[in-house]
């Protein structure tokens, strides 16, 4: 366990480096002058030099390069264009609404799904089974810039139970998280009902109902945590897009996390924001990933690679 | 009486049909015995044990009629006579694994991945004894892993199934079913996933466990040589019915319904005793030294010869997967098959046959030694220098349902080769071709339109076969090609290979678990073990006189139908 433990942390370092690296050369790989394209044609050739000197661009590449780093290791990700304030600052701004929302979402997401898959997989072909996974295909052909809008017309415009935008307390998370939680807990849910399907007729489940044990435990004891092995990838990518802003639901919801940020430095223009959110989004893919693994070893201890096997 | 089967009927719906997968069956199973239920698959043994159990899933079985009375045994000692197929379902779990426990076929996928092998036990002591502790339990199911022999119990307790042998786990499984002590113990074929020295050792552990105990076990298997070790009742079954039935010696030795003479017939060491000794031409002649000219013929004859062969796959660990180790599959080979001869490789899984097999066509790299066909060294032959071999060398795999392409017709599957390789000039030509071989393997040249689902298992070999044969090879290795099949149908299949040689002086290499299909088939045979041949020679030498310690041991583990 411990040697998977290890081998896992290192390879997720080794891909943070060729993230971090890999970001850096996104203000290079902009066609044309990265300047030009941050200032404008009209700007004076001061300001260009001005601004070339603040990003370090006169330097050579591999000089830039450890500078990045460098700063990168002190957690300093520069200034932004726009408002001159430092980005880190900017973005531990932001890092908690997101969370907030990513973790909400997916609570909303698990608690439905988890429920609906099970009742759907134990009742196949029944009433049950159907209604189940037509909430599901609805959840999923519904974007959510539709589910959005239609909550807030139907919750906060006509019943006045949430209010329509904005972070401000618990409520406000209520309608963004559902938003989010829904789509996701179709896709889980289908997800849960195939595995637990699969897993059911599995010669193990049929040793569990030959021990006498009653059904209840043979599926939440037996059956669900083997089912679950798929899902957890699923669930890990996925936390892994929430937790890298949900763009769409935060900009419906004026919701003020990472999402927004990102949305609102591209049409500013303001590189060295975007590039420190998409190293941000980049990292939590990695951070969530390596975890998924973990967990997933949790889970199944056939995936513990440093034991024999 | 213990438990009486009386006129069952079960009857499965498989989309709109409905198949009478147990036919109006009757047998009892008296206390302390074993009845064996046999048939070939699909005549409705397992069906009739699951309905015992009642763990067939309701949506989709019935009982139209019959009943199946068991002696329930209360906990306060108490005895109720109950009809298991209408009682409710709370009163069925408090029998099930307390008073009928039942083990199965695959012990690899019969316990649960996540959990030890301790947690399974203990939840099913906990489960029919709610007031004893964890520290009792746990006592407990280390007692009884002690009790099938598996060593160091207290250590292997916090074990989870995927660190333990097929044979191991099968033993936990016999552990969990006997842990709290039931009056009746199915066991649905329950060694045939199993190598025949490990087979050996579960069925003494079963039957003395259950002369301890005074338990009476249901039996299922198609093998009848484990029949005779086992049973004191035996009941044949066939499409659904119970054909014969009667005590063990009796049907043996003098079955009354056709069908179970016809099964009997069918067994390799009753095919052996009609075969014509004469068909036999065992080539190894070891030449004199100094005998030239038998030695020149001798070397003629060689058609294939392997010479010190070895192939080792790295073990690879770390982040960097540095080769830590080698697995030595194969170790150190020395073959020789003449022209003509049948060669048996016997061996138990994980042996490295399959890996030789493979290795001698070039499927897998050889890491050394070297592989002369017909006096070419292939050892290194590139892939393209090894196209104009593979038409003289050719593969029949063991699974007929996985070898098939599903989305080829035959005729697809059988003119592909051909086509490849240049033969028949034209697309009807090869179509005319692949009847023929249609033919040999006794299918109708009609059916080469089908798919292969559209066939039965045993049909399905002789597609195998045909696609071997549609090059004309000299040389065929046989990866285990009747494991899978029933023996009815296994000696059809043995019949049309030596059918085959006969015609066109086919060499085979025929890989095998089964000593009973090498004493019939095989001129010669090679036991390996470990990645090393230990014993060769003729077949009827080495089967009567094993030298080797392994080929002592796996001989004796062999269960025979006519015991010494």
């Amino acid at each position: 366990m411990l040697g998977f433990f290890t081998s896992r942390l290192i390879s997720a370092a080794i891909v943070i480096l060729g993230v971090c690296c890999i970001v850096f050369l996104f203000i290079h790989l902009i066609p044309g002058d990265p300047i030009e394209v941050m200032l404008g044609e009209s700007a004076q050739p001061a300001d260009r030099e001005a601004l070339r000197h603040a990003l370090g661009l006169d330097q050579p590449i591999g000089q830039q390069l450890l500078h990045y780093l460098q700063g990168l290791a002190r957690f300093d990700l520069g200034q932004s264009l726009h408002s001159h304030r430092p980005i880190n600052e900017m973005l531990l701004e932001r890092i908690p609404a997101t969370a907030e929302l990513a973790v909400a979402g997916l609570a909303v997401a698990v608690l439905l799904s988890f429920p609906l898959g099970v009742i759907a997989a134990t009742r196949q072909h029944t009433p049950w089974d159907y209604g189940t996974m037509g909430f599901a295909m609805l959840g999923v052909s519904i974007p959510h810039f539709v589910m959005g809008p239609l909550l807030i017309l139907i919750f906060s415009v006509g019943l006045g139970w949430f209010p329509v935008s904005g972070r401000e307390g618990l409520l406000s998370l209520v309608l963004p998280a559902v938003t989010l939680g829904t789509a996701l807990a179709a896709v889980l849910s289908r997800m849960v009902r195939a595995s637990l399907l699969e897993v059911l007729n599995e010669d193990y489940i049929r040793t569990a109902r030959a021990k006498g044990l009653d059904e209840r435990r043979v599926v939440w004891r037996h059956a669900l945590r083997n089912a679950l092995l798929p899902v957890v990838t699923l669930l890990g990518l996925q936390l892994g897009a929430l937790l890298g802003g949900a763009v769409i639901t935060e900009a419906v919801f004026s919701w003020p996390g990472i999402g927004q940020l990102t949305v609102e430095a591209i049409q500013r223009r303001d590189y060295p924001v975007v590039q420190a959110c998409v190293l941000l989004i980049s990292l939590t893919y990695v951070v969530v990933n390596t975890l998924t693994d973990l967990v997933y070893a949790w889970l199944d201890p056939r995936v513990r690679l440093g034991e024999g096997e | 009486m213990l438990l009486r089967v009386d006129q069952l009927k079960t009857y499965l719906r498989s989309g709109n049909q409905l198949v009478r997968a147990v036919d109006d069956v009757s047998f009892v199973v008296n206390k302390g015995e074993t009845y064996c239920l046999v048939g070939e698959s699909g005549s409705g043994k397992s069906v009739t044990a699951l309905s015992v159990m009642q763990l067939l899933p309701a949506d989709i079985s019935s009982h139209p009629g019959g009943r199946i009375l068991f002696d329930y045994r209360h906990d306060d000692g108490t005895v109720e006579n109950v009809d298991l197929l209408s009682i409710d379902e709370e009163r069925m779990r408090a029998i099930r694994g307390s008073r009928i426990a039942m083990i199965f076929q695959e012990p690899m996928s019969s316990l649960n991945p996540v959990f030890t092998i301790g947690a399974q036990l203990i939840e099913a002591l906990q489960l029919h004894h709610p007031d004893m502790s964890y520290d009792e339990a746990r006592a407990r199911a280390i007692a009884a892993l002690e009790q099938v022999q598996i060593n160091n119990a207290a250590e292997r307790i916090d074990e989870y199934p995927h660190r333990l042998s097929g044979g191991q786990r099968q033993r936990v499984m016999i552990a969990m079913a006997m842990a709290c002590e039931p009056d009746l113990l199915i066991a649905d074929e329950p060694t045939t996933a199993l190598d025949v020295t490990v087979q050996a050792e579960i069925l003494r552990l079963m039957k003395e466990l259950q002369q301890r105990k005074a338990m009476s076990l249901l039996f299922i298997t198609h093998d009848f040589g484990v029949v005779a070790q086992m049973a004191d009742h035996l009941g044949v079954m066939r499409l659904g019915k119970l054909v014969e039935s009667g005590r063990v010696d009796q049907v043996l030795s003098n079955p009354q319904h056709a069908y179970t003479r016809q099964l009997l017939a069918a067994l390799p060491e009753n095919l052996a005793r009609h075969r014509d000794d004469r068909q036999r031409t065992s080539t190894i002649t070891v030449p004199e030294p100094g005998a030239e000219a038998a030695h020149t013929a001798y070397e003629r004859s060689t058609l294939l010869e392997v010479t010190n062969l070895q192939v080792h796959f790295p073990i690879r660990k770390g982040i960097f997967k540095h080769t830590v180790g080698h697995v030595r599959a194969v170790d150190g080979v020395d073959l020789r098959i003449s022209q003509g001869q049948i060669l048996a490789l016997v061996g138990e899984s994980g042996c490295g046959k399959t890996t030789l097999g493979r290795c001698i066509l070039r499927l897998i790299d050889p890491t050394s030694g070297s592989i002369r066909f017909d006096g070419d060294d292939i050892t290194t032959l590139s892939r393209a220098g090894m196209r104009p071999y593979r038409r003289d060398m050719q593969i029949i795999f063991q699974d007929p349902m996985s070898s098939l392409n599903p989305r080829l017709t035959v005729a697809s599957t059988l003119t592909e080769p051909m086509a490849v390789h240049g033969i028949g000039a034209s697309r009807e030509e090869r179509l005319e071709l692949a009847r023929q071989v249609m033919v040999k393997v006794q299918l109708s040249p009609d059916t080469i339109w089908r798919y292969p689902h559209e066939f039965s298992g045993g049909q399905r070999q002789r597609i195998g076969i045909a696609r071997a044969l549609v090059l004309n090879p000299r040389f065929i290795v046989c990866d285990e090609v009747t494991s899978a099949l029933d023996v009815s149908v296994q000696a059809e299949i043995l019949q049309i290979l030596l059918e085959l040689r006969r015609e066109h002086n086919l060499t085979l290499l025929f890989i095998t678990h089964n000593i009973g299909v090498v004493e019939y088939l095989s001129d010669e045979m090679a036991v390996m073990y470990n990645g090393k041949i230990v014993e060769q020679g003729p077949t009827d030498q080495v089967c009567r006189q094993p030298r080797n310690a392994y080929t002592q041991k796996l001989l004796a583990a062999v269960p025979r139908l006519h015991l010494g």
